[in-house]
Parts: structure tokens; C-alpha cells; sequence
């Protein structure tokens, strides 16, 4: 899954619609291609959130590939990339 | 000639005024300054923002009908306000000959309230003192009636308030404290339109708990969100919760409330105000400041441990650290340093820091320079900020009570 551009109030209903069907298929991992994402504010994060929360009950992970310096900055500030784990790039995203 | 006010008569303005109404202050004040020689006494409060004083005339719906107003930048009692000083006006025309025109800051000690004026024959310390004495004890008047006035809250407001701050300015402690080696001042905007910041600060003996929140979202949902972290955390600590279990309850009573639909960020302290020893913890919220002298400044550590109603059962670690006599803590929400201006440039924690520095280096009080620095970010953001910006500055003095300067 990719989103793009800023991922706010106005944006996040989107992927969570995006996100959430991924999550109840039998999925391991969601990689979530956040590389169009400048900006993400507490919306944003509470859809994040959201998703982890989801993925974690039937033992899915949400991994976030590629988010910005400002995206990342705003999961370490708030201590979500202790739950969210970050890949630079799909190729080097987990199976 | 003038006498100093009786410690007698202000006693009883204090006990004649414990039934009256807002209103009728300043006629009451203005009574028993003549009889002690003091003229034309006028009351004027401070907006909100700090940036215009109104008088209190105790006329119309907002109880300043047909009054005067200064700005506190630019006019002589604003002078007086922003150095919490008495000032005397040079070069007065009309009054009596040697008749001179007083302004005096209206202070608790601690918060300024506004400015008296008044005219008086004399100018000797026992005059100046009289003015002082009559300005500490219209600050107390002011206080006791400011909680139930809607005249007051209408005198202070120059714009439309919306629901959340409405929420909020009732939800915070005073804008200033100083006691015990401690002094505090907080600040919080858009004055009108904050959505879910939020700061607070309490005494307990020499434990001083200081707070500062930001709820997610700038709508009223976000005012409710803080006013429901807020009281829940004061809850806790009152019941003799410590900062983690406190912050586990405000989770707890936010996850009851939203699910976990909405959270709040935080930074919870107590600081110890006979040692200096600062404990704290960190909700998923930007990292206090620290400024030592004029030029050290780090920011503290601690782990962060998720927005309180998140849920995310991150475990929350206490940090401790030391402070020296003299140092300042900074608590802020995002608002104040990513403010951008009309290029997108963000107002930045460099710049915040260097303006604490500059002006509160003994030029300006620890108010003062919350009200310029408040001033600069909303001019930054071209008069209209998009989020809520708030700063919580504590100092300790350890051992220096006596120079407490609020």
C-alpha cells in the first residue's frame, strides 16, 4: 500500500480505509509505503496506531517503509516507532 | 499633604468589599484613595493577551463603558506594566500646580493584573508606598471577584472566544506563580481559539508539579480531551499517585472515555523546590528545555513512553535530574516553534531559546518575557496562528527566596 502527500485530519480516513481490509486478510506484514509523505500529523498517527493495533490482533505487523525525516521525527517524539518499525526502502522490508 | 493609606482604612475597603459586585470596585477604591490624598484613582485591567489596558469603570455588559485604554506597548502605563513599577507622568498639563499623575502596577506580588492611576500633591516615599500599598490590595479585590464576573471576562477579551479556550482558560491555574525558591509563568495561544493545549502547575509543601498537554486535534473535542487528562492527572497526584501511576490513571479515564481514539502528549514533572531535584516523565511530548546561565542549554532525556490514551502500553520511565540556582525550565507544545511565517519559515527552537535568553536576562521579568515572546510567535505567524502554542517556564533559585523576581 502507498500513500502520498500529507497525511491529516483531512487524509487519514483514506488510508485507514486503504489499510484496515489488508489487515483482516491473512496477512503477516503490511508494508506501508509512507516515501510520498511529507508531512503527518496526530491524525495521521492515530491511523497509524490504529493499524498496528489492528494488524497486532490476528498477529499481523505494520512496517513503514521509507517515511520522511519530519514523519520520523513525530514516531520518535511520541515513541510510536518503538511499535512501528521503519525500512528505508521495500527491498529491504521484511518478508 | 498626603498620608500613606492607614493599614486601617485598606482593611476596611478589604472587609466593605466582600459583598459587593465587580462594578462597584472602582468607585469603593477611588473612595478610599481620596481620603488618604490620592485623586482621580482609575483601575485598569490587562486583556488577556497583554496587549491593551482597559479601564474598569464598572459600566455597561463588559464593566468598562465609557472608560480609557493604553496599549502595553508604546504608552507610559503599559511602561508600568511591563516593569511591575510606579511611574510618575512628567509634564502632566491641567491637575493643581505640583499635582502629579501616578501609574502603578497592579500586582498579587506575583500576577499582574493591570495598572492604577491616581494623582496626588506630594511626591515622597510615604506617597509612593500609599500607591503601592492601595495597588496590592485592588489586586486582592480584583482576584476575589475575577472567578464568578462575567464583566471581567468580557473586560479582558478583545476578540470572540470559541468553546475549547473557553474550556481552557478556566481549566488553568493563574499565569504566574513565585514561592518557595520557584517561580512560574505560562502562556498559552491562540488566546481565543486554543484547541487541546494545556499547562499546569501545583504546590504541595515543597513538591512543585508541573505539567504541560497537548490533545490531539483543534476542535472542541480536542478542549474536552485536555480537560479530561488534566483533571484526571490532578485526581491522581491529590490521592498521592506518583507521575507514572498519575499518568497511567489519565490514560485509563481517556481509553474509558474516546477508546483510543484520542491522546493526549504530555510532560509530567515535580520539582523538588528545597533540593532542585526534577523528576519526570515523558507521554510522547516534545523534551524539556533546560537553560543554565546565559548560554548553556540541552534538552532533558527520557524515553518516550506513548500519548496518554493511545494505549500503546509502552512502559513509562521516570527521568530525574538536578537543576542549579538559576536554572530555568522550559515546557512547550510544537505550536510555539513550528509556527511558519508567510515563506514557511518555522519560528524554531533556536530562535524560542535565544529570545528566553535575551530578554530574560535580567532586563525583564520571567512574565514580561513570556508576553514579548508570545507577542514575536504571533507575529511570526502573521497575527493568526493554525496550532496552539504554550510554554510553561519554571526557574529555581534554590536558597535566593529574597530575590525572587516575578
Amino acid at each position: 500500500m502507498t500513500a502520498a502527500g500529507a497525511l491529516d485530519l483531512h487524509t487519514a480516513p483514506q488510508l485507514s480505509d486503504a489499510l484496515q481490509p489488508l489487515l483482516h486478510t491473512q496477512t503477516h506484514t503490511v508494508l506501508a509505503d509512507l516515501s510520498g509523505v511529507a508531512f503527518l500529523d496526530s491524525t495521521g498517527l492515530t491511523c497509524l496506531i490504529a493499524a498496528y493495533r489492528t494488524a497486532r490482533s490476528p498477529g499481523a505487523r505494520t512496517v513503514l517503509i521509507a517515511p520522511s525525516e519530519r514523519v520520523r521525527h513525530m514516531l520518535a517524539l511520541t515513541g510510536a516507532d518503538q511499535l512501528l518499525p521503519s525500512c528505508p526502502t521495500l527491498d529491504t522490508a521484511p518478508d | 499633604m498626603t498620608e500613606r493609606v492607614a493599614a486601617a482604612s485598606l482593611v476596611r475597603l478589604m472587609q466593605a468589599s466582600h459583598t459587593v459586585t465587580l462594578e462597584q470596585l472602582p468607585e469603593m477604591i477611588a473612595e478610599c484613595a481620596a481620603a488618604a490624598g490620592m485623586h482621580d484613582t482609575a483601575v485598569f485591567v490587562v486583556d488577556i493577551r497583554e496587549t491593551v489596558l482597559r479601564q474598569l469603570t464598572g459600566k455597561g455588559p463588559g464593566a468598562g463603558d465609557g472608560g480609557q485604554e493604553f496599549t502595553v506597548q508604546g504608552s507610559l502605563p503599559g511602561q508600568a506594566y511591563q516593569r511591575v513599577e510606579l511611574l510618575a507622568e512628567q509634564d502632566r498639563a491641567g491637575g493643581g500646580a505640583g499635582r502629579r499623575r501616578w501609574w502603578v502596577a497592579v500586582t498579587d506580588g506575583v500576577e499582574r493584573l493591570g495598572v492604577l492611576r491616581a494623582d496626588t500633591d506630594t511626591d515622597d516615599e510615604r506617597t509612593r508606598q500609599a500607591l503601592r500599598d492601595l495597588s496590592g490590595m485592588t489586586a486582592l479585590l480584583l482576584l476575589s471577584k475575577r472567578s464568578f464576573s462575567d464583566s471581567f471576562a468580557r473586560l479582558v477579551r478583545t476578540e470572540r472566544m470559541n468553546v475549547a479556550a473557553e474550556m481552557q482558560w478556566n481549566l488553568t491555574p493563574p499565569t504566574a506563580y513565585a514561592g518557595h525558591d520557584a517561580t512560574v509563568g505560562g502562556v498559552m495561544e491562540p488566546a481565543y481559539q486554543v484547541g487541546g493545549d494545556a499547562f499546569d502547575y501545583a504546590v504541595a509543601g515543597h513538591t512543585l508539579h508541573l505539567g504541560v498537554y497537548d490533545a490531539m486535534g483543534h476542535d472542541t473535542t480536542a478542549g474536552i480531551t485536555a480537560n479530561v487528562a488534566v483533571a484526571a492527572c490532578r485526581n491522581a497526584r491529590r490521592q498521592g499517585a506518583s507521575l507514572v501511576e498519575a499518568s497511567r490513571q489519565v490514560e485509563e479515564t481517556l481509553v474509558q472515555q474516546f477508546g483510543s481514539s484520542r491522546y493526549v502528549t504530555a510532560i509530567l514533572a515535580d520539582l523538588d523546590m528545597e533540593t532542585g531535584r526534577l523528576t519526570w516523565i515523558n507521554r510522547g511530548h516534545h523534551l524539556p528545555i533546560l537553560l543554565r546561565g546565559n548560554r548553556w542549554t540541552t534538552e532533558l532525556a527520557c524515553q518516550p513512553a506513548g500519548p496518554m490514551g493511545a494505549d500503546l502500553g509502552l512502559p513509562v520511565t521516570e527521568s530525574t535530574d538536578q537543576l542549579e540556582p538559576g536554572d530555568r525550565l522550559l515546557l512547550y507544545t510544537d505550536g510555539v516553534i513550528e509556527a511558519r511565517d508567510a515563506q514557511g519559515e518555522q519560528f524554531g527552537q533556536e530562535r524560542f531559546i535565544d529570545f528566553i535568553l535575551r530578554y530574560h536576562s535580567g532586563e525583564h521579568t520571567l512574565h514580561e518575557t513570556l508576553r514579548r515572546l508570545m507577542a514575536a510567535v504571533l507575529e511570526h505567524h502573521d497575527g493568526k496562528l493554525d496550532d496552539d502554542a504554550t510554554v510553561l517556564l519554571t526557574e529555581w533559585r534554590g536558597g535566593h527566596q529574597h530575590e525572587l523576581i516575578p
